[in-house]
């Protein structure tokens, strides 16, 4: 635990208790108490001095603000997350989609659904420009990223079959996936968090966060262009335009979460989907430590889309 | 409940399943509308993300050995995990008979692996 910082997941009471009573407690200790008193805390070779105020009222003061400041810690449910806001802290599985007509209504009180097709974009869906669907034709199905361990962003993380778990903090939320050793950042507004410079972009975007009642809602842009940001198979890309909207909260014991993409270079209007995730037992299973020979394995088994180009020559691992 | 199973491991196998499941196509790389059966011996067992895979040396129809990669589809290490599968499930030089889809190359033999990898005695792996 890093007292200054809190980094133990409190609240804010705990955590100014916890911030201002001990060090209060042992400044008492250090500085006010005559030297002679203090030397109650100390052990000799020869345990005389051991216990000259084990008794005293001040001691007993001392003993009583760090109980209490700890007491409320554990009281709070050692959780950092503001009064009123949802606690979707926890690891999550596999989502499963809410049906439509439960989330038009409200996804509270949705029941059934349980599938999975909300999640995938055909190649031929409505909502692709003329410009997806070209590059799905162009583009090589062997120069795909992911045959080099390149890890998948989001939207489409979510659609593959993996855990994630969710750690709200004070002024930070981190989101870590099991798939592809993903960790992102969630910068809260209000904190004065540095913003990109105007040349910088990321893998996984730079996302920012917010509580909306019972919803945290996270936005987040500034993504590098990505062959494989909407679908990997159907080579479906997202361009640096890309916007996905998240918002995250609790419908019971799970966890109710809605994925909007805005990418009007390649989708003519958002692509939503709405899916329900159980809470898991026990800690994701780390680390994904992706193998660079089984992720091309595959390609054994591929031909290129462009047979008459040089043949295609992958750097070795570790460069 | 036996046709609640059936119905959860046709939901699981549809193609829309595999293909948001596994994010590399299958059906470029297998002929899934093909089933053929092998029996060879293990060289490896990568028991790896993103995908875990075995490589065996099978005596073709010729009598000379090739090697087949036999590919779990888009399972990754905690899906095999979570089936009973393990690093130490496979020895090298040990015998299986596994069923599944070819692949369509011409070049690489490969099989997709559908239910399970059986040994000699006719156990189930894992």
């Amino acid at each position: 635990m890093v007292i200054g910082e809190c980094r133990v997941l409190i609240s804010e009471i705990s955590c100014v208790m916890i911030r201002t009573f001990l060090p209060l407690s042992l400044a008492f200790t250090k500085f006010l108490l005559p030297r002679d008193k203090r030397r109650g805390d100390r052990h000799t070779m020869y345990g005389e001095v051991a216990t000259v105020n084990r008794n005293s009222t001040t001691r007993k003061l001392i003993l009583f603000l760090s109980a209490a400041a700890i007491f409320a810690a554990t009281l709070t449910g050692f959780s950092q997350v503001p009064a009123g806001a949802p606690n979707v802290s926890g690891v999550w599985g596999w989502g499963r989609c809410i049906p439509a007509a439960a989330a038009a209504g409200g996804a509270r009180g949705a029941r059934g659904g349980g599938g999975i097709n909300c999640m995938v974009i055909e190649p031929d869906d409505p909502k692709l420009t003329d410009r997806a669907r070209a590059f799905q034709k162009a583009f090589d199905e062997i120069a795909a990223p992911k045959y080099d361990c390149a890890p998948m962003s989001i939207p489409h993380m979510y659609t593959d079959p993996y855990a994630f778990k969710i750690e709200q903090q004070r002024d930070r939320v981190i989101i870590s996936y099991e798939k592809d050793d993903v960790v992102r950042t969630v910068w809260m507004d209000g904190f004065g968090h540095k913003k990109p410079a105007l040349n910088q972009f990321f893998v996984h975007g730079y996302s920012t966060g917010r509580y909306e009642g019972n919803t945290l809602v996270v936005e987040t842009t500034r993504f590098t262009f990505d062959p494989m940001g909407l679908n990997s198979d159907f080579k479906m890309p997202t361009s640096s335009q890309k916007r996905v909207t998240e918002r995250f909260s609790l419908e019971g014991d799970a966890l109710a979460f809605e994925v909007k993409t805005e990418d009007t270079f390649f989708l003519k209007e958002p692509w939503i989907y709405r899916v329900r995730s159980q809470r898991q037992q026990g800690e994701l299973s780390l680390p994904w430590d992706c193998n660079l020979k089984a992720a091309r394995q595959s390609l054994e088994l591929l031909t290129t889309d462009y047979p008459k180009d040089p043949p295609v020559v992958r750097l070795p691992e570790g460069q | 409940m036996k046709a609640f199973i059936l119905g959860a491991v046709l939901a699981l196998a549809s193609p829309m399943a595999l293909r948001v499941m596994a994010h590399h196509s299958t059906n470029a790389m297998y002929d899934e509308s093909k089933t053929v059966k092998v029996t060879g011996k293990i060289l490896e067992w990568q028991f790896v993300n993103p995908h875990p895979y075995l490589v065996v040396e099978v005596m073709g129809a010729d009598g000379r050995m090739e090697k087949w990669d036999l590919s779990f589809g888009g399972s990754a290490v905690s899906h095999l995990t979570g089936r009973g599968y393990a690093k130490t499930t496979f020895k090298i030089g040990e015998t299986v008979l596994a069923e599944g889809a070819p692949a369509r190359s011409q070049t690489v033999k490969g099989l997709l692996i559908r239910g399970n990898l059986t040994r000699p005695d006719g156990s189930r792996i894992p």
